[in-house]
């Protein structure tokens, strides 16, 4: 079955589609051990359509930074396909994947390590569009390099001076448009505000925001902060243990909230307006993703869990509404 | 020096319960650090209380000196380059500032614990949770080895290990983030302290963990009747637990006052400005053209030479020349509050 609902193909269909994409990492099983395997994302399945920005949340070890580096294959997926405007990822030649890096890029979380210290502004900037020959000569790169800095909001000025020279926000800006600056149809965002203040944040939201419709880029949203991905993103996925437990229009998954992790990360999600709000607190923590439990690996903490289904058989993704496009894997979702 | 406590004055008769005297008061607390080209005024006289039994916030943005602060009270700063330049801590009336390092050691862990963002790192790794319950035990309590550790696996259960037994004799490293921390409030804990200083202590943890280590502390405290000192950048977060707000700006305390009121009825146009950028829950258009947050325009004051006037005029959109050149003073809003801004003066903030 595609992962694509049929009222999404067409012209202005998904840009990325993933099917069934997984990546496992080998951990040590111990001498004449059976080797094991960390299932870091397990049989993923999703797409972003062109323009769209998609949320992807969840916790630290979902998962959702190891998805979102595999679908441009900067990790390689161990399983699943992956497809870029059509053309099959996962099976392309190298000199091809190189030529398509130009139209996926990504955006770091740390502001502080994702940009060589030793190298301008300038360089930073300029070295995708040197390397995609962009630019004929010199001074066009140049002046591509300033124009995106002024887009995104820096003094071109500033080209000549050096990573530490610039403030958390400031380094952010340098990595968007370090990103933006090859002209890319797709861009990874991996936790791309979680190291800034609040106030500096919201410019930076602010920024990719008017960038993705400006240029109609797509962005995959990456956070642990559900109340960023919400308002940032059209359509929000819940990663939990390396699967999406649940995928549908920001609204929707906001509002319904069909799965009972997705009601745990809401209500654990702090809100200044909310006064005398109960908490749902899950009780411990997310279990390993070497030998996750089986069935639905939200079991052993969920307040709904059945036994002898929801930790025998794995719930997949459905819609609950036909044609909503809101899904949710789980036996016994959150239904009022 | 008499060793007597200070005798509280009777009871009058108009005022049944008179305003007891502060657990912790702050007083035009000042601390510079040396760094290239100057000193930087990393806090500029600030002063607020710690009732007893309540749980008071300081928050504030990065730089805004809310560690600092936080940092002093137990004399943990390292100095040089730190240094404090004026005012008083005063701990049930006792000034720690002036207190000799041998006495300062007795409250650090006993009448004061404290504990810190990274749970990673504020653990020894080579000593079980146990150990490190224990010697915080034996530190400032004589009690026999065995009894030490019977209390620290007291402490596990009381922090919500659920096999206290079985996790004494764990290492660091085998217990998750959540765990850690909460090791860390068990050692903090130890000795019952009257004060509990907490300096982000969910920052570095997941959302559903977060909410775990924030219900405890609020359980441990109502408890124990302690007071707690929450150090947050998350005003969202500490609203949710705080019973007073004292926010930060630049070394400046910029307002102060009951959290509900001031998260009602912000005064100062930073908190104002703070609160707006937060992402809203209720307004989900994605897609509609021109829908931004609002943001803070500017970046923080070189406070190695802190501007005149009030700290926040530049990035203020109702600066007015006297802002520029006269630093206003906490005044006292119509919330119950009290904010450092000329247009509350006026009569203005609420507007």
């Amino acid at each position: 079955m595609s992962p694509v609902p049929a009222t999404e193909r067409g012209p202005s269909g998904p840009l990325v589609q993933v099917e069934n994409l997984s990546k496992l990492y080998p951990v040590d099983g111990g001498l004449f051990g059976k080797p094991r395997f960390v299932h870091a994302v397990d049989g993923v399945s999703l797409y972003v359509r062109r323009g769209e920005t998609l949320g992807l949340v969840g916790e630290s070890g979902c998962g959702k930074s190891t998805l979102g580096r595999s679908i441009i294959r900067l990790v390689e997926p161990t399983l699943g396909r992956i497809l870029f405007d059509g053309k099959d990822l996962t099976r392309m030649p190298p000199r091809e994947l190189q030529a398509m890096r130009r139209r996926m890029q990504i955006v770091f979380q740390d502001p502080f390590s994702s940009l060589n210290p030793r190298m301008t502004v300038r360089e930073i900037v300029g070295e995708g569009i040197a390397i995609h020959r962009l630019a004929k000569g010199r001074k066009e790169a140049e002046e591509m390099v300033a124009a995106m800095l002024a887009r995104v909001g820096l003094r071109p000025e500033m080209m000549g001076r050096y990573p530490h020279e610039f403030s958390g926000g400031q380094r952010q800006r340098i990595g968007i448009a370090r990103a933006l600056a090859v002209n890319p149809d797709f861009i990874v965002c991996d936790e791309p505000v979680s190291a800034l203040d609040v106030s500096v944040q919201a410019q930076v939201i602010n920024l990719l925001e008017e960038l993705s419709e400006e240029l109609s880029v797509s962005l995959l949203f990456i956070s642990h902060d559900l109340r960023v991905v919400e308002y940032t993103s059209h359509r929000v996925a819940v990663m939990y243990l390396g699967r999406i437990v649940e995928v549908g229009p920001a609204a929707d998954v906001g509002e319904r909230r069909y799965h009972p992790y997705t009601r745990a990360l809401w209500s654990a999600m702090p809100d200044v307006t909310a006064e005398g709000k109960r908490r749902l607190v899950l009780q411990g923590e997310p279990p390993s993703a070497v030998d996750p439990p089986p069935g639905c690996a939200f079991h052993p903490r969920c307040p709904r869990a059945e036994e002898g289904r929801c930790d025998v058989d794995l719930p997949t993704l459905e819609e609950l509404v036909p044609g909503s496009r809101h899904r949710v894997a789980c036996w016994h979702p959150e239904v009022e | 020096m008499s060793a007597e406590p200070v005798p509280s004055p009777p009871p009058s008769p108009e005022t049944p319960k008179p305003p007891a005297r502060p657990l912790l008061e702050i007083r035009d607390l000042s601390v510079s650090f040396a760094i290239e080209g100057g000193r930087l005024q990393a806090a500029t006289r600030v002063s607020f209380d710690v009732p007893r039994g309540r749980t008071v916030a300081l928050v504030g943005e990065s730089g805004c000196g809310k560690s600092v602060t936080a940092h002093s009270i137990l004399r943990l700063l390292p100095s040089p380059p730190a240094r404090i330049d004026g005012g008083e801590i005063l701990l049930e009336g006792r000034d720690l500032l002036k207190l000799p390092e041998r006495e300062l050691r007795a409250v650090r862990g006993g009448r004061v614990g404290m504990i810190f963002q990274e749970p990673m790192t504020s653990l020894n790794p080579v000593y079980t949770a146990g150990f490190q319950i224990a010697e915080a035990i034996r530190l400032h309590r004589d009690v026999s080895r065995r009894e030490a550790r019977k209390l620290a696996i007291d402490g596990l259960a009381r922090v919500g290990f659920p096999e206290p037994a079985r996790c004494v004799d764990s290492y660091p490293h085998e217990l998750s983030g959540g765990m850690r921390q909460r090791v860390l409030i068990a050692i903090a804990l130890a000795c019952s302290p009257s004060l509990l200083v907490a300096d982000e202590p969910t920052t570095a943890l997941d959302a559903t963990v977060q909410a775990q280590i924030l219900e405890l502390l609020a359980k441990l405290r109502e408890e124990s009747g302690m007071s707690l000192l929450l150090i947050a950048h998350d005003l969202a977060l500490v609203s949710e637990v705080a019973d007073e707000l004292v926010v930060l700006y630049a070394g400046v305390v910029v307002e102060r006052g009951p959290a509900r009121e001031v998260l009602r009825a912000p005064a100062h146009p930073y908190t104002r400005a703070l609160l707006r950028s937060l992402p809203p829950r209720t307004y989900r258009v994605r897609g509609q053209k021109g829908r931004r947050l609002p943001t803070i325009e500017g970046a923080l004051p070189d406070l190695r030479s802190p501007p005149p006037g009030c700290r926040f005029h530049d990035r203020c959109p109702d600066a007015t020349e006297r802002c520029r050149v006269e630093p206003p003073s906490l005044v006292a809003t119509s919330e119950g509050a009290e904010a450092r801004c000329f247009l509350v003066e006026d009569g203005r903030g609420a507007a």
